[in-house]
């Protein structure tokens, strides 16, 4: 309905155009014509020339041709004798007319043509003050569209980037059109091509609007498509209009995205900070009692040693041990925690993992069988070191004392296969799918376990981009298979 | 330590609970001990006067403590260990590097920080000393003569490997970051490169430890570096 009444009123417009400039034409002419015998017939064609000049002022191209050649016409007709016919009786007044029709239409057109670059000029120096003064994405883009709007009385279709760098497959809410399924799909093909597509042009001409890719400097910003009335192509003069206006929107969502990412950045470094010091002063919180109660039971079992004593040990390790595992679960759930790689010796990082808790592994055998050969490899040892010793504490809760547990590795390709392995009873059937669910505990299990240990391990060789899994071995015993992508470094003395 | 006199300890912890603790421990091994309670604190009191030793908590409510133990730094020479109830270890190294002589994380036994005390002690002392051979358990290097023995036979070492032999002996107890070991043996260029004291330590290991693979001596410090240990 708004469509077809603004073609209606633009066609109305235009026709009142050709209204005014015949009127025009004809006012001057009767005018003229009372004079022309006093001012001679020459005359009158410059009167008419000018008429023609000033019409050229303010109308468009057609109605200025109009004007040049009724007024050449009607100067033929009713001045240049012989008087009411077209007939030219002298060659100079032929060549006078020939010259009076050229030199209308010229100045005519090219005075329209002058004042359509002002214009063009004017209407993106209007749109560029706007999005200059914006001061979000959102604005930018608004601006934007009601300007094209405007300017190429046409509907819009706006489809910015997000922030990772995809295209928004949601259009902007200030585009008038509705995307679908089939319009996204081109605008993201002209996203990651960098050229125009769909309607009227070559490539996907199947959809409503004609897809124009709105390029920065460094990176694609989004995709702005385009319907003009009626479907029809836009014609190269205002083709190129666009592509200005498209640099423009260009440069000012790419200010606005640079604005917006480094306040993103500020808002992550400050929640960063904010975590570091709430984890720093919580565990020191948690730490401190725990170190107060073990250099109290520590002193007092100097002077008067005794099994309760021990029991207070005992428990405060526990607890220790609890606080240790809640505080490496909330750095792994707050995305905080970054692996430090740096080389490693496979073999001196298993042993100092076994070494970190031998008074638990007092009871049991542990065989530690690294080759060699083994290079070094890119971990984060303390990461790693925690991996191990959670793994033997763990088989050393869950076996018989006297049991033998045997940690391996071994490059296979560009990854390093680790296993720990026991020969104690191995994990009941139905425990195996749960066994790094957090809190999870193997019923009947003795206590002593947190239920953290495991999905620690997990997320600690999720970190370096590893895998786990758990299984029972054929011959008894439960097994652990780790999984690691490294670098590796030949062992190579300089 | 001047002879006939209990050596004195500067202790600097926020928790008043952690401060009495640490006295009673360090009292009953038969240490002077005077408390500090903050950062700003424990500068002016070690302004004006001498201790043998500090401890000094990383987690202090007006300083953060490795500014504190830079700006002790300054001017004091004798040992500082670091009491800290972070286990980041990245601040154990900075404070390493900030020139701290070993670290301890809460919560530790008194037996461990006994030992610690005795060992920065003992080696703050010994430095000045003019004699030029260390012994480690049936290890006796020889820095002037470049000459090391093992049960007295002579072990051969390569230039690298000794040099980062001596850089032990001389730090005997001390943690040396991995950052520290490559800048002093292999020169600032490799910085990051830690494979070679990697490469280097298991060299060493294998021709002074009696278990390689169970290092009594060279202990690895997990993620921080390694520490010649020299305890009995």
């Amino acid at each position: 309905m708004e469509n077809n009444h603004r073609i209606s009123s633009s066609a109305r417009s235009l026709l009142r155009e050709y209204i005014i400039s015949s009127g025009v034409v004809l006012g001057v002419s009767v005018v003229s014509y009372q004079f022309a015998g006093h001012v001679g017939y020459q005359a009158v064609s410059l009167f008419l020339l000018f008429a023609v000049a000033l019409l050229s002022l303010s109308l468009s191209v057609g109605p200025v041709v109009l004007a040049a050649a009724l007024s050449a016409l009607i100067w033929n007709y009713f001045f240049i004798p012989p008087h009411f016919t077209f007939a030219i009786g002298s060659p100079q007044d032929a060549l006078l007319f020939i010259a009076y029709f050229v030199i209308a239409a010229i100045t005519g057109i090219l005075t329209t043509r002058i004042r359509m670059r002002e214009k063009n000029a004017r209407s993106l120096y209007s749109m560029t003050k706007d999005i200059i003064h914006a001061k979000t994405l959102d604005d930018v883009a608004r601006l934007a569209v009601k300007n094209i709007r405007t300017v190429f009385e046409c509907d819009v279709l706006l489809f910015l980037s997000s922030i990772d760098g995809e295209l928004n497959p949601e259009p902007h809410e200030a585009s008038t059109l509705r995307s679908d399924k089939k319009e996204f799909s081109v605008a993201s093909w002209v996203y990651w091509n960098e050229k125009k597509a769909g309607r009227n042009v070559d490539t996907f001409p199947f959809v409503n609007c004609t897809y124009y890719p709105i390029s920065g400097p460094r990176y694609p910003l989004g995709v702005i498509g385009i319907r003009l009335r009626g479907l029809r192509p836009i014609d190269p003069a205002r083709e190129a209009l666009f592509q200005n206006f498209i640099e423009q929107i260009a440069s000012a969502l790419e200010r606005e995205q640079l604005h917006e990412l480094t306040r993103r950045a500020v808002v992550s470094e400050e929640s960063e900070k904010l975590y570091r010091t709430l984890f720093s002063s919580l565990s020191h919180e948690l730490r401190t009692p725990i170190a107060a109660i073990m250099g109290g039971a520590d002193s007092l079992s100097k002077r008067i040693p005794s099994e309760e004593l021990e029991e207070i040990h005992t428990a405060a390790d526990r607890l220790n041990r609890l606080v240790e595992n809640l505080l490496d679960m909330t750095r792994l759930e707050s995305g905080q925690l970054a692996p430090r790689l740096d080389w490693c010796d496979v073999n001196d990082l298993l042993r100092t993992s076994a070494q970190k808790i031998k008074k638990e592994l007092a009871a049991h055998i542990v065989v530690i069988d690294v080759p060699e050969s083994t290079p070094f490899i890119r971990l984060d040892f303390g990461l790693m070191e925690q991996v191990f010793s959670n793994l033997l504490y763990n088989a050393s809760l869950y076996t018989p004392p006297g049991s033998t547990i045997t940690i391996t590795a071994k490059m296979e390709k560009r990854n390093c296969i680790f296993t720990v392995e026991d020969n104690g009873p191995g994990f009941p059937m139905d425990a195996l799918q749960h066994l790094f669910n957090k809190f999870y505990r193997v019923p009947g299990s003795r206590t002593g376990g947190t239920g953290l240990g495991l999905s620690i391990v997990k997320g600690y060789v999720e970190a370096h981009k590893g895998t786990i899994s758990a299984a029972n071995r054929i011959l008894g015993g439960a097994e652990f298979v780790i999984s690691i992508p490294t670098e590796t470094h030949s062992t190579t003395l300089s | 330590m001047t002879m006939g006199k209990e050596p004195s300890i500067l202790i600097i912890d926020d928790e008043e609970q952690m401060r009495r603790l640490l006295r009673n421990t360090l009292e009953n091994e038969g240490y002077k001990v005077t408390l500090a309670e903050n950062g700003a604190e424990a500068v002016r009191i070690a302004e004006s006067s001498r201790f043998d030793l500090a401890i000094l908590d990383l987690g202090l409510p007006d300083m953060d403590g490795i500014d504190v133990l830079k700006k002790l730094r300054t001017w004091i020479r004798y040992p500082i260990i670091i009491l800290s109830a972070r286990t980041d270890e990245k601040d154990i190294i900075s404070a390493l590097d900030a020139g701290a002589n070993d670290y301890l994380s809460k919560p530790f036994r008194s037996g461990e920080l006994i030992a610690r005390v005795r060992t920065a002690l003992r080696i703050f002392n010994s430095i000045d000393q003019t004699s030029a051979k260390f012994s480690f358990g049936p290890v006796i290097v020889d820095l002037e003569a470049h000459t090391v023995t093992k049960h007295n036979e002579p072990v051969k070492l390569t230039p690298t490997e000794f040099s980062l032999l001596a850089l032990f002996v001389r730090n005997a107890g001390k943690v040396l970051t991995h950052a520290y070991l490559l800048q002093q043996v292999w020169g600032p260029k490799y910085d990051g490169e830690s494979q070679y004291t990697r490469v280097y330590i298991g060299q060493l290991r294998k021709k002074l430890e009696h278990d390689p693979n169970n290092p009594k001596y060279f202990v690895t410090e997990s993620g921080i570096g390694y520490r010649l240990s020299v305890e009995e």
